[in-house]
């Protein structure tokens, strides 16, 4: 079974959102109210870590696009109460929303805060509703959601690919944020396949991993910034 | 769409069963809220189907594939095969479905009932519309005024501008005018090499890019192009590296990820290219074989006087030490030597200047600068370097001659002033033209019509603008969703969104290889809405004479299969299949072969709309005469006509250093206003667009994503500045400038400096659907309407006064 999982090149991501608004759209992730999001309750399965550093003009904004990581040893499978959350059996780690009771601890147990927490019921303009991707369920309130690798995508390569009558390609496979990545920052694939990008990429010298120190084995790399060649 | 009742609709829906979501919650909630009219969601097989087509949220026009599921667009993603945006797309590709289906889109066209502004619309047909626009029209020319029709236009599509010029030409208007933000930069070309095009960068094989303000990574030039192209030369495993360099006063997205920037005073670009340039004379490396074969005026200045005879490497030299554009640019002269060193030893150096840097006072000095300095380098018509701008070769019907009213017409002083009130080689100038409506100057105007362009919230100035337009006898605008200019229009025509109607989009400037995109529609116009281009034909048609004849029969649809003929028979390009196949079918091509493509056009329009673009290879070799116009031999380092002509524009002497010597008096004079010390600075992001995308609540909610800010404008504030002020991020601030003041929220952040402020441009709207309306603040508010008579447009730079409001 492949271990899917992604690299994130923070040397060619230039933080131009691309990402974010492909991943709002194809997962049906709701937009709160201004006024709710201004009580932190904005929701994101992939935000941007900002943080800018230095004295102008030596300033460096450093970016990173954060996202659930999809660790081995997710600490947010442990404390759910009602096993909603979990690691399914090609490893990633899912949420089950009708199962969800809203506890919020996999929140609190995330080191990463890439959970969010249906505070309301997604209200759309009427209007807007026919251009959700019927792919993808929508949340009530009073459950957790996250990232999910675009999953769905992966459900209906796996059709294709049986379809077909041939084996599942990376191709099939690509989460909506690095298809569109303008920067070609995004690689996904096999980790176990040593001829896919994305494995040889997380055993480059620059990948490095957020937290490593947990313990959690995330399947997100990142390749750190490389010096200026000048 | 086919109107179904309330009851009817929620009876199908209930027999047919849901695939939309699995949720009963949801699908409870989801058909509670349909009403008639709207999209409905998909139900039926489930077929899945995709479109290629075009985004056309910006001016860009990146590779788009649609997902239909039972017909309806549920999705989209990028285009891999596309050669330009390569399946990138940015934050505004993905709000295209949500501006397909606005709650708030214009559904037929509206007739004002009742005072201009009054809000009060009453629904009328195309008929109608149509008719009432084009009834004045024949009487002014039937009266011999036809020049008394203007046409104020976006102008991101070629085919879109020639169907315009062609129609007005034969009717007798010279008034299209154009919303052209590249006009500095267009109009520095058209001095120094005296092309009507500006050339391209080659970025791709440049090795040290410079950029002066030309937000490459954000909303600049073609910003998924330049972002692929940029994210090539930094794989881990590229063949080559290439680095970049920013200078400019605010460290922007683009800044933050060029390995060297400099940072220089707001309004000195000019004295930092000048700078540079000083340093490739002193380090002797600068071109001199190019400067010598291929410049005039580098040893000495032709017909000059004043400035002494002197040439330009001697003007630079007296005028420009280095120890002086430190003291005006703010910069180290330390910093200065390394940038324009890096610059200079580099093989194949290239310099960008942007809207950022040339909308100031001295936009068009910088334009000069920089052109300039590329020259130095010798960065003309060769691989890496300026090259012809890429087109592409479409069938278009032979210009006619316009008959004499025409003729008459044309012969008349543009509206806008370009020309006249201008120096004559600025050929639009749309921050002129409220000024000249306002006066009735140069003859009154009895029709105005306005598509893509938002003046009344976009241009500095709104309200005068608004009450420019009281002036015109009818202002009829174009438009999706209706903004601030349509509410006080006459006329609003619901202009159908991109996925609903027909274009074949050539690169507009600044790619270096002949391209030619399709935009398809992935589903019928959702309402009364028409395609720009089609109620264009329509509306020349009624208005008859020569410009019903300048027009083909049928529909624009109809018209573009025989446009793209001409692709099939320039023989030459190949369909595109992807960045591979374009290099393969290249490679080919120069070694004598041919890709087999379609044998009649039919069927290359076939392929044409299966594939979605058209892409001729980029050409190995360049050579600098690709980039002269016919008349010019030499690219010309002095702006000699250019002075001769501004003496007699002013009527007042002009030195003959007055371009960069301007330049410098501007930087010299910027210190020291205690009234109001700090400088504004304007920028764009590319959810905003400057307001023209910032209407669906996805990109809304992404305002500010970077600072984790959503619905809302903010003010980038240096943390000494705050200090001073005891500001605090989150803060209330008000900002107040000459012109006008505005509150936003305080965010501090190291980016800006010490002596300036810089807002994003696109939010406060105050009418432009349900959605953006009232949502953050527009810093318009604070510059003061102003005309650059050098560049056309508007001079985009005001000073303001920052405090913190009472919690």
């Amino acid at each position: 079974m492949a271990r899917w999982g992604m690299v994130i090149d923070l040397d060619r991501c230039t933080g131009c959102g691309a990402c974010v608004a492909a991943c709002k759209v194809e997962n049906n992730v709701q937009v709160v109210s201004p006024a709710e999001g201004e009580r932190g309750r904005r929701m994101h399965w992939l935000r941007l870590l900002v943080e800018a550093r230095g004295e102008y003009p030596h300033v460096e904004v450093r970016i990173a696009p954060n996202l659930c990581m999809m660790c081995e040893n997710p600490p947010c499978t442990k404390v759910c109460p009602v096993h909603a959350t979990y690691r399914g059996e090609d490893g990633l780690v899912g949420q089950i929303y009708p199962r969800c009771i809203g506890c919020r601890y996999c929140m609190a147990a995330c080191p990463y805060s890439v959970k969010a927490f249906n505070w309301g019921s997604p209200e759309w303009p009427e209007a807007l509703l026919s251009t959700l991707n019927p792919d993808v369920s929508m949340r009530p309130k009073g459950v957790v959601e996250k990232c999910t690798f675009c999953y769905h995508r992966l459900q209906l390569g796996r059709e294709k690919a049986r379809a077909e009558g041939r084996p599942l390609r990376e191709s099939d496979y690509q989460p909506a944020c690095v298809h569109s990545c303008p920067a070609d920052a995004m690689t996904f694939g096999d980790l176990d396949d040593a001829l896919s990008p994305a494995a040889q990429l997380s055993r480059s010298t620059r990948a490095t991993r957020a937290l490593e120190h947990l313990g959690t084995e995330p399947r997100v790399f990142y390749l750190e910034k490389r010096d200026a060649p000048l | 769409m086919s109107a179904l009742s309330r009851r009817e609709f929620l009876t199908t829906l209930g027999a047919a069963g849901v695939v939309a979501a699995s949720s009963g919650w949801f699908t409870r909630r989801l058909f509670a809220m349909a009403e008639e009219g709207t999209l409905r969601a998909p139900r039926g097989p489930g077929v899945e189907r995709w479109v290629p087509t075009l985004c056309r949220m910006c001016p860009a026009g990146c590779g788009l594939r649609v997902r239909l599921v039972d017909g309806l667009p549920v999705g989209l993603e990028g285009d891999r095969t596309n050669p330009l945006s390569a399946g990138g797309l940015c934050p505004a590709g993905f709000a295209g479905l949500q501006e397909l289906v606005h709650p708030d889109r214009v559904r037929t066209p509206l007739r004002r009932d009742g005072p201009r502004g009054s809000g009060r619309w009453t629904p009328v047909s195309w008929d109608e519309a149509l008719e009432q626009i084009a009834a004045p029209l024949r009487a002014s020319r039937a009266e011999g005024r036809p020049q008394a029709f203007a046409v104020l236009e976006r102008g991101d599509s070629p085919l879109t501008l020639y169907w315009l010029e062609r129609v007005l030409r034969a009717h007798g208007s010279p008034n299209l005018v154009v919303d052209a933000t590249g006009e500095p930069w267009r109009s520095a070309w058209a001095t120094v090499a005296g092309t009507a095009r500006p050339p391209a960068p080659d970025l791709a094989n440049a090795d040290f890019v410079l950029s002066f303000g030309h937000e490459s990574l954000e909303t600049d030039g073609h910003p998924v192009w330049q972002t692929k192209t940029w994210g090539r030369l930094r794989a881990p495993i590229a063949a080559r590296q290439a680095s970049a360099a920013y200078v400019g006063p605010r460290m922007s997205p683009t800044a933050n990820h060029a390995d060297l920037k400099v940072a220089v005073r707001p309004g000195t670009e000019a004295i930092m290219a000048l700078g540079l340039v000083h340093v490739l004379i002193l380090e002797d490396l600068a071109d001199r074989s190019f400067l010598d074969r291929l410049t005039r005026g580098y040893h000495d200045r032709p017909g000059g006087s004043g400035a002494g005879g002197d040439g330009f490497e001697a003007y630079v030299r007296s005028r420009f030490g280095l120890e002086e554009v430190s003291r005006l640019t703010g910069a180290p002269v330390s910093e200065i030597f390394r940038l324009g060193r890096a610059f200079g030893t580099s093989r194949r150096p290239l310099a960008l200047a942007g809207p950022g840097a040339l909308s100031g006072e001295i936009g068009f000095a910088t334009a000069m600068a920089v052109i300039a300095l590329n020259l130095a380098v010798g960065a003309m018509g060769r691989t890496g370097g300026y090259v012809a701008s890429g087109g592409a070769p479409l069938d278009l019907p032979p210009p006619e001659e316009p008959d004499q009213v025409a003729r008459r017409g044309l012969s008349s002083a543009r509206v806008d002033g370009a020309g006249w009130a201008t120096l004559p080689l600025v050929r639009q100038s749309p921050a002129g033209l409220a000024a000249n409506l306002a006066a009735r100057r140069p003859y009154p105007l009895e029709v105005l019509l306005v598509h893509g362009v938002n003046p009344v919230h976009e241009w500095p100035g709104g309200k005068t603008i608004e009450e420019a337009l009281a002036a015109v006898g009818l202002v009829a605008v174009v438009g999706a969703v209706a903004d601030e200019t349509a509410r006080v229009a006459d006329l609003i025509l619901p202009e159908a969104s991109f996925l609903e109607a027909w274009q074949i989009l050539p690169p507009a400037t600044g790619i270096p290889f002949d391209y030619a995109g399709l935009q398809q529609p992935v589903l019928e116009p959702i309402y009364q809405s028409r395609a720009f281009e089609d109620m264009w034909f329509d509306l020349a048609r009624r208005i008859g004479g020569p410009a019903a004849a300048a027009v083909p029969a049928g529909s624009y649809a109809d018209w573009l299969p025989s446009a793209a003929a001409g692709l099939h028979r320039a023989g030459r390009g190949t369909i595109a299949g992807g960045p591979f196949h374009a290099r393969v079918a290249g490679f080919m091509e120069e070694r004598g072969w041919k890709a087999p493509g379609p044998q009649t056009a039919e069927a290359f329009w076939e392929e044409f709309r299966r594939s979605g673009s058209w892409v001729d290879a980029p050409r190995g070799e360049h050579s600098p005469a690709e980039l002269l116009g016919d008349r010019a031999e030499r690219f010309d380092l002095w702006p000699e006509r250019l002075l001769a002509d501004a003496r007699k524009l002013t009527g007042t002497p002009v030195a003959d250093d007055a371009l960069y010597g301007g330049a410098r008096a501007a930087a010299a004079g910027a210190a020291g206003h205690s009234d109001h010390p700090l400088h504004l600075l304007l920028f764009d992001t590319s959810t905003l667009w400057a307001g023209r995308t910032a209407l669906t609540p996805v990109l809304l909610e992404m305002s500010g994503f970077r600072e984790d800010i959503g619905w809302d404008s903010w003010v980038e504030i240096h943390p000494e500045t705050a200090r001073r002020g005891r500001i605090q991020a989150g803060d209330r601030v008000r900002l107040e400038s000459p012109a006008g003041s505005l509150i936003a929220r305080a965010r501090i952040t190291p980016v800006v400096p010490p002596d300036a402020v810089a807002m994003p441009r696109g939010l406060g709207h105050r009418h432009f659907g349900r959605f953006a309306t009232g949502v953050g603040v527009n810093p318009l508010a604070l510059v003061a309407p102003a005309l650059d008579r050098w560049t056309g447009n508007a001079i985009l730079e005001t000073r303001v006064r920052l405090t913190r409001m009472p919690a």
